[in-house]
């Protein structure tokens, strides 16, 4: 711990005490912080937010944040006798929350907020290390799901209670009051289980009723008939029960039968499964983070709010879903004015010892804002970052649509947006990204620039926007297919990449372990766009493996826009397959191609010398291997 | 045998190249696709380049050479280890099947790998591509598996070793040594401290000669009093800093004549000492012909001297000395042991084997950013013209042409050009836009037919590898360096159209065939690869145009601000190696 270092503020001798102004030294990181350059001297009871991107207001901040709804809150209810010291950082891990716990006790508080956890399932892989491995493969006990799964759980449990414990060792030493805020997870909403599949713990047979019930379940995907999925989704769970899909399906057909405290059961069992994927999903709360904080703070005189509760007691048939937050945990302004409106009775109630009705306080926080172009924003960045990590075209064209009803003028920033994304030239220097830096700034959202090498076409979140916006530039959708094609159209070019990230990459994916350079997919499917502008045949070379194939695999199936075209055989060295798509196939602007990858049993084994990586390999081996993969014509 | 790809990675400069039918398709360095200066890692992206340049996929590779053995190596690392304690280097050990897996891993690839010692990498990388039907081969560098310098001779029957000096002896350790001892980076400051010496006197030749010592024949040693190889942080004990009564100078400090006078003594030691050996190695082979490689191979002005005052009546230097092209003599020595004759009986006539871009992928790129440009692609010839006028008018230009280079030069590609005339070039290039230190000299690349008429040199140097002395008629300060030498470069229609078209426009407008000619990049940074690379260094530079493709960028037609402080808040310096010591372990 640096002694005059507070996160990214250092330590300055004024007249009337100590301040602390954002240091230069940290600029890289001033953006992943609470954006206020001075923290004063004390001069009225201090309490201080800790917490990670939720606690920031993320897609909101710096111009509407929970500090600031619970600042007004309390100002109104008690006199201003309190201020709220804001520290929460984008990203915060657990480790770093307990560093900054203590350094922030410099600042001498009355009270402390936390208002953490949905990262520090982050903490847990990070935690695991080479000396871990023969543990985890004893607990994996052959081919136990269950063995991993507690194994993990039992971890982060412990990272948890050890965490808990010293924070209330340090706020009763400091003589300070501890607030946590649990957050809450956007189950219905926020879809990352499709497409995942692990087989290590499964039987040939097992995979093979696997394959029979997801047919059935492609097939009823339009039906109406939701007991028939339901029953369906039952199948997919009682042959693989550590596969998140079967309970999502079976939680979504829940809320249509309106029962719903089966549909939370089973979305969180969707949730709570995603803990062995190598995949890293997006942050979220896990059931045992929030049950190992509650159990944590039983020992302790931690003051707990429990968003889950919260939401349920201030929502008819309460579901977290898109009416509470913008992505899978970031609130939207009712949430947080919720969340805030029980923080402040909670302090309130604690530290002047009086009760102010809820109402009040949730109607006095309406009050709060956001100012309706900032709340536009937030929803349109909302739409990119859904569209980014892989949501639906529904849930996007509604942060679209969200933003549009917020402020009308947004259409343009939308429009820049879809133009940008459809170029192929790096964000960074396009003129649509200099428009929308200085017409709209990026302080509210960090990602309107995309990773390295990764800019993606966006063809969900374009299309979103067309629709979106049509009403009020009814020829863009003609003029994006003209950009496109002229960007991207393999007739202009004579000859595509495929593995280029626009056209190989849907949205973006993280995962753990050591990860090959060349494409490899850890689905039973994967997706390239393919844009003509001319209907021409199209030549494909593809230069494929399936590591661990044996003769009986299945053959890779190709599909362009749904209709198979081709099987490639199995193989388990790269093999060079060429074919053409006839005319029939093409449609003119953006084609999709997917390959099936043969589900089967893996055959890899863990033995004593096996490292976390091969662990990984083995709970989520890859389905297939992609060398090359050229479009030409 | 047909398609053989060369690696040298996983130590600094990582390269890929790739010999189809013995022809070089391609080469490139790593760091240049990822944007990571010396990146050491597989080199994924060069490989997918090289493959892609060549026609052929992963399935058509018969073999990968790679550039050095890790088995040897990594006995010399244990040995070296042996005995240390308190701040010792940590390090990565690998032995070949390691490697191999590491290959098959990053690659994807699933055939055969062979290994070519280190320093047979730099001799076939120089011999092979020589011309020579036979040549004596002298290597130097600061360490490969064991050997630091190796003596050989090559001819029809591939390359026969004479005689090396084994670590810890190393010329290249020594200069780096003092490299660092004078606050430069390692591996990176050796440039500057030859650059450095003709400001000095060789006030410290006794003391470094106390450090190195000559033998006869093909020795030398160091004296080990003076240096610790295995620490962490310096190379040198402190019996060096009694040695010399001169503190070793931090990176902040100011440099003072003891520094230069240091840097001109060191610079003379190796002079001589390669002279002499050079000198054996004639008597002993009897050849006229010496190839040179290895990173001391890069110092151009041992090389000039070699040249000038050498037995030799040809010297050949692989133009990418250092490791880099190891890839290459590795994939050369593969072909030579499985067909039994070099790869190509031509001379490497350049090095433009990296990727190149379309006018209509440029085009896109441009259009896509508010820059504000002309389009030349209907007259050329117009373009090149309205750009010399601009040099001869006092322009700097970054210059973005044709296939990249490969090594560490940029010879007309990837360049950055300027007037040599102008004696406030220099400082303006340095500060302004190179953004490095003041004294470090720019290079002339002129006409190959008016080379002899301003450089004192008796052969053409497409490589710009070594130094002559400045006899120009015309004063070109910026050019030429405090002891009025110049590290020349020769370009001709055939080997670069576009920049002698350039040079003779330039001529005809100034009476001048020369330019001022430095690597297209800012410190800290690879040189640019695509055009995007090269519009990021434009707007972080003061460059006054952009000459990329058939479309030129004039700075003052644009108003460039908010996309620079852009690309201000996204720079991210990358730099894959410590520089504080020579990281051979």
């Amino acid at each position: 711990m640096n002694a005059d270092v507070i996160g990214i503020w250092k330590e300055h001798q004024t007249d009337s005490g100590s301040s602390y102004l954002r240091d230069n030294a940290f600029q890289n990181d001033w953006s992943l912080w609470a954006d206020h350059s001075l923290i004063p001297p004390k001069t009225r009871k201090r309490i201080i937010l800790l917490g990670e991107s939720v606690a920031r207001g993320y897609f909101f901040d710096p111009y509407y944040n929970p500090a600031m709804v619970l600042q007004t809150l309390l100002d109104t209810n008690c006199d201003e006798e309190f201020e709220i010291t804001d520290l929460a950082k984008t990203d915060l891990r657990l480790v770093e929350l307990r560093d900054l716990f203590r350094e922030s006790l410099k600042l001498d508080p009355d009270a402390i907020i936390l208002f953490a956890g949905n990262n520090w399932i982050t903490d847990l892989y990070m935690s695991i290390d080479e000396k871990d491995a023969e543990n985890i493969i004893i607990s994996l006990n052959g081919k136990s799901i269950n063995g991993i799964r507690n194994f993990l759980e039992d971890r982060i449990k412990n990272l948890i209670h050890e965490a808990l414990a010293e924070f209330d060792y340090l706020s009763k030493e400091n003589k300070v009051k501890l607030f946590f805020i649990i957050p809450e997870y956007n189950l219905a909403d926020w879809l990352e289980y499709e497409d995942h599949f692990s087989s290590f713990h499964l039987t040939e047979d097992k995979i093979s009723d696997w394959k029979k019930v997801i047919g059935q379940v492609e097939r009823q995907k339009e039906s109406k008939n939701v007991l028939k999925v339901l029953d369906l989704a039952e199948k997919l769970i009682a042959i693989d029960p550590g596969n998140s899909y079967g309970y999502y399906l079976a939680g979504k057909c829940y809320r249509k039968l309106g029962k719903t405290e089966d549909a939370l059961f089973f979305f969180r069992q969707a949730r709570d499964w995603t803990i062995i994927l190598k995949s890293i999903g997006k942050p979220k709360i896990l059931s045992v983070i929030h049950d190992a904080i509650i159990s944590a703070a039983q020992q302790t005189d931690i003051s707990i709010i429990n968003l889950s509760q919260i939401f349920k007691a201030n929502t008819e048939d309460y579901i977290p879903d898109k009416n509470i937050f913008l992505d899978y945990c970031h609130l939207n302004a009712r949430g947080i004015q919720i969340a805030m409106s029980y923080t402040a009775q909670k302090i309130i109630s604690i530290l002047k010892e009086k009760i102010i009705p809820l109402q009040n306080l949730i109607n006095l926080s309406k009050e709060t804002g956001p100012d309706k172009k900032v709340e536009a924003k937030a929803h349109a960045f909302a739409a990119i970052h859904n569209a980014h990590y892989g949501q639906k075209y529904d849930i996007v064209l509604y942060h679209c649509q969200q933003a549009i009803l917020a402020d009308c003028q947004i259409t343009a920033f939308l429009k820049e947006y879809a133009e940008l994304a459809t170029l192929k030239a790096p964000n960074l220097i396009c003129k649509q990204y200099e428009n929308i830096i200085k017409n709209w700034g990026e302080r509210q959202y960090g990602g309107l620039n995309h990773q390295k090498n990764k800019k993606l076409m966006d063809i969900i979140l374009v299309k979103a926007i067309i629709k979106s916006i049509k009403h009020e530039y009814p020829n863009f959708e003609q003029y994006i297919k003209m950009l496109r094609s002229d960007q991207h159209a393999v007739n202009n070019f004579g000859k595509i990449n495929l593995l280029e990230s626009p056209y190989a990459l849907p949205h973006y994916k993280f995962f753990l372990g050591k990860r090959v350079q060349f494409f490899e997919e850890l689905a039973s499917t994967s997706s390239f766009f393919l844009v003509v502008s001319k209907i021409i045949p199209v030549k494909l070379t593809i230069i494929y493996r399936i590591p661990d194939a044996i003769s009986n695999y299945e053959n890779v199936r190709l599909r362009v826009n749904n209709r198979e075209i081709s099987t490639f055989s199995a193989v388990s060295t790269w093999k060079k397959t060429e074919l053409v798509i006839s005319t029939e196939y093409l449609l003119a602007g953006v084609n999709i191609l997917t390959i099936q990858w043969p589900v089967h049993l893996r055959h890899s084994v863990l033995n004593i010398n096996s490292t976390i990586d091969d662990i990984a390999d083995f709970i989520n081996p890859c389905f297939g291997q992609i060398h090359e993969f050229y479009a030409s014509c | 045998m047909r398609n053989i790809i060369g690696i040298s990675a996983l130590y600094h400069d990582s390269a890929c190249c790739i010999l189809k039918d013995g022809k070089l398709y391609a080469a490139a360095q790593e760091e240049r696709f990822t944007r990571i200066k010396h990146d050491p890692s597989i080199p994924y992206n060069a490989f997918m380049y090289c493959l892609q340049q060549a026609d052929l996929n992963i399935t058509d590779i018969d073999m990968i050479a790679f550039y050095e053995n890790p088995d040897k190596k990594r006995q010399r690392q244990l040995l070296n280890l042996e005995g240390g304690s308190g701040n010792i280097l940590p390090i990565t050990l690998y032995n070949s099947e390691d490697i191999r897996k590491i290959l098959r891993d990053d690659l994807g690839y699933e055939g055969p790998v062979t290994f070519i010692d280190h320093h047979l990498s730099h001799a076939a990388s120089a011999f092979y591509f020589s011309g020579f039907g036979q040549s004596a081969i002298l290597t130097v560098d600061g360490v490969g598996e064991w050997a630091t310098t190796t003596y050989a001779y090559g001819d029809e029957n591939g390359i026969t070793p004479l005689q090396e000096i084994i670590f810890p002896h190393s010329l290249g350790l020594l200069y780096s040594t003092i490299t660092h001892y004078l606050g430069f980076e390692v591996n990176e400051g050796e440039y500057k401290v030859m650059g450095l010496a003709p400001y000095g006197n060789p006030t410290f030749l006794k003391q470094i000669k106390q450090v190195i010592i000559n033998e006869p024949d093909w020795g030398f040693h160091l004296n080990m009093d003076y240096f610790d190889f295995r620490q962490k942080d310096r190379m040198f004990t402190d019996a060096l800093v009694d040695l010399l009564q001169l503190p070793p100078r931090s990176r902040k400090d100011h440099l003072h004549q003891g520094h230069k006078d240091l840097a001109k003594s060191l610079q003379l030691v190796l002079e001589e000492i390669l002279l002499d050996k050079i000198n054996y190695l004639s008597t002993k082979t009897q050849s006229e012909n010496l190839c040179l490689a290895g990173g001391v191979a890069l110092n151009c002005v041992a090389n000039g001297l070699i040249a000038r005052e050498g037995p030799f009546k040809n010297v050949f230097i692989q133009p990418a000395a250092n490791d880099s092209g190891g890839a290459i003599g590795a994939a050369a020595e593969a072909y030579f042991a499985h067909h039994g004759k070099k790869p190509s009986s031509e001379q490497l006539k350049d090095v433009y084997l990296g990727g190149e871009y379309s006018n209509q992928t440029i085009k896109m790129v441009l259009d896509s950013t508010k820059l504000i440009y002309q389009d030349f692609t209907s007259d050329r010839l117009k373009m090149l013209q309205s750009v010399a006028e601009r040099l001869a008018g006092g322009a700097v230009i970054g210059w973005f042409q044709g296939r990249m280079e490969f090594g560490p030069r940029a010879l007309g590609s990837r360049s950055i050009l300027a007037d040599p005339r102008d004696p406030g070039m220099r400082d303006k290039v340095n500060a302004l836009i190179k953004k490095r230190e003041g004294f470090r000299p720019f290079a002339p690349v002129v006409l190959e037919e008016n080379v002899f008429e301003h450089f004192d040199i008796r052969h053409l140097s497409p490589f710009m590898l070594e130094t002559c002395n400045v006899i120009s008629p015309l004063n070109l300060p910026s050019i030429t360096h405090v002891d009025n030498s110049a590290r020349v470069q020769t370009t001709s229609d055939s080997s670069n159209p576009m920049l002698a078209i350039l040079l003779k426009e330039f001529d005809e407008i100034t009476g001048c065939p020369i330019l001022l000619n430095t690597s297209f990049n800012i410190k800290n940074e690879p040189i640019v690869c695509t055009p995007y690379d090269a519009i990021k260094c434009f707007i972080m530079t003061k460059l006054d145009y952009l000459v990329i493709g058939d479309f030129v960028v004039n700075r003052d037609d644009n108003s460039i601000e908010l996309l620079e402080f852009l690309i201000e808040q996204s720079y991210e310096v990358a730099d894959a190696i410590d520089y504080n010591i020579y990281t051979f372990l």
